[in-house]
């Protein structure tokens, strides 16, 4: 919004202040990791029976710190230098707290969902499709709680695609297609990181490098 | 039927108006940092949309009044610059947010 906009209409304070704390979403990094993340997963699921021990297990996670580091060297060498640096009021604090608590919590669920499963513990005897609802909505569940403790209802999205992704690479693996293992969820990685590229032009043109002699042109 | 003897006593009072904040880029400025804690200048002057010129005089006409506190940092060999509001900023603010209030009822 430009300043003459703002100032035409009323200066909304809770508006100002959510859109500052949504700014460092908008850049699309997000977008880019979380998609080359479940890209590097696909591609290690993919190439799992292909490749020799141990690099067949190491490939995914290899990839995803690949990805992980480039996302946070973005955030400090390119969203920062184009953005600024800003410093939310602690009042916001709690939130973000109960953000992380609960988004910890649902990662370590999803975690044991997964070890139980793995280790026959967890068991969905005539429900075929038992293992892969649930898988499908680990994220949907975990991006619904993100998107409405960051009032940012865009993310639910990454979660959709994300669950059917994992929805139908356990499919594959029901019926039989595991050959085919982490195809879903290289086409739903490289759907999330198409939104992140579309995002990440959206933000270029609006925040442009600063081209003064001064970090802060002052 | 108006009242004018009320609206004759509000017409005085807008006078005492802070006409620092008053300003539209600064009351943009001062509206930012009321609800953080600090921005540089490098955010300030993309979301407000001034000029670096501009926003270096706004920040320096609020510094001046004691309403922002600026702290200099050099980052990587180049300034950067931190602003936020001080108490009496905050305090200022408020009170010119429940005059507004008042006015245009």
């Amino acid at each position: 919004m430009t300043h003459n906009n703002e100032m035409n209409s009323v200066i909304d304070l809770d508006k100002l202040e959510r859109k500052t704390f949504l700014l460092y979403f908008q850049d699309g990094l997000w977008d880019l990791c979380l998609g080359f993340t479940w890209i590097a997963f696909g591609i290690g699921t993919y190439v799992y029976d292909f490749l020799p021990n141990p690099m067949n297990s190491l490939l995914g996670p290899l990839l995803f710190v690949i990805g992980f580091i480039s996302f946070l060297l973005g955030k400090r060498y390119f969203t920062l230098t184009r953005v600024g640096i800003v410093k939310l009021r602690r009042k916001k604090q709690p939130r973000i707290i109960a953000l992380a608590i609960v988004t910890a919590a649902m990662v370590l669920l999803t975690i044991l969902a997964v070890i139980l499963t793995v280790t026959g513990v967890l068991t969905f005897n005539g429900l075929s499709y038992g293992v892969g609802i649930i898988f499908g909505l680990i994220p949907i569940v975990i991006f619904s709680i993100l998107a409405y403790f960051l009032k940012y209802s865009r993310i639910i999205i990454n979660g959709i695609l994300m669950g059917i992704g994992l929805f139908v690479n356990e499919q594959l693996h029901t019926l039989d297609y595991r050959q085919y293992s982490g195809i879903p969820l290289i086409i739903t990685g490289v759907i999330i990181l198409g939104i992140g590229i579309l995002y990440l032009i959206f933000f270029l043109r609006k925040y442009p490098i600063n081209g003064g002699e001064n970090a802060d042109g002052r | 039927m108006v009242d004018e003897k009320k609206i004759g006593e509000s017409l005085k009072d807008l006078g005492t108006i802070d006409k620092v904040i008053h300003e539209p880029a600064r009351l943009l400025i001062m509206s930012y940092l009321y609800v953080l804690e600090k921005a540089d200048f490098l955010f300030l002057r993309a979301e407000t949309d001034l000029t670096w010129g501009n926003l270096s005089s706004h920040i320096t006409k609020l510094e001046n009044v004691g309403y922002v506190k600026v702290e200099k940092k050099i980052v990587r060999k180049k300034t950067h610059t931190l602003a936020s509001l001080t108490n009496d900023g905050r305090k200022a603010f408020e009170e010119y947010r429940e005059k507004m209030k008042k006015f245009l009822v």
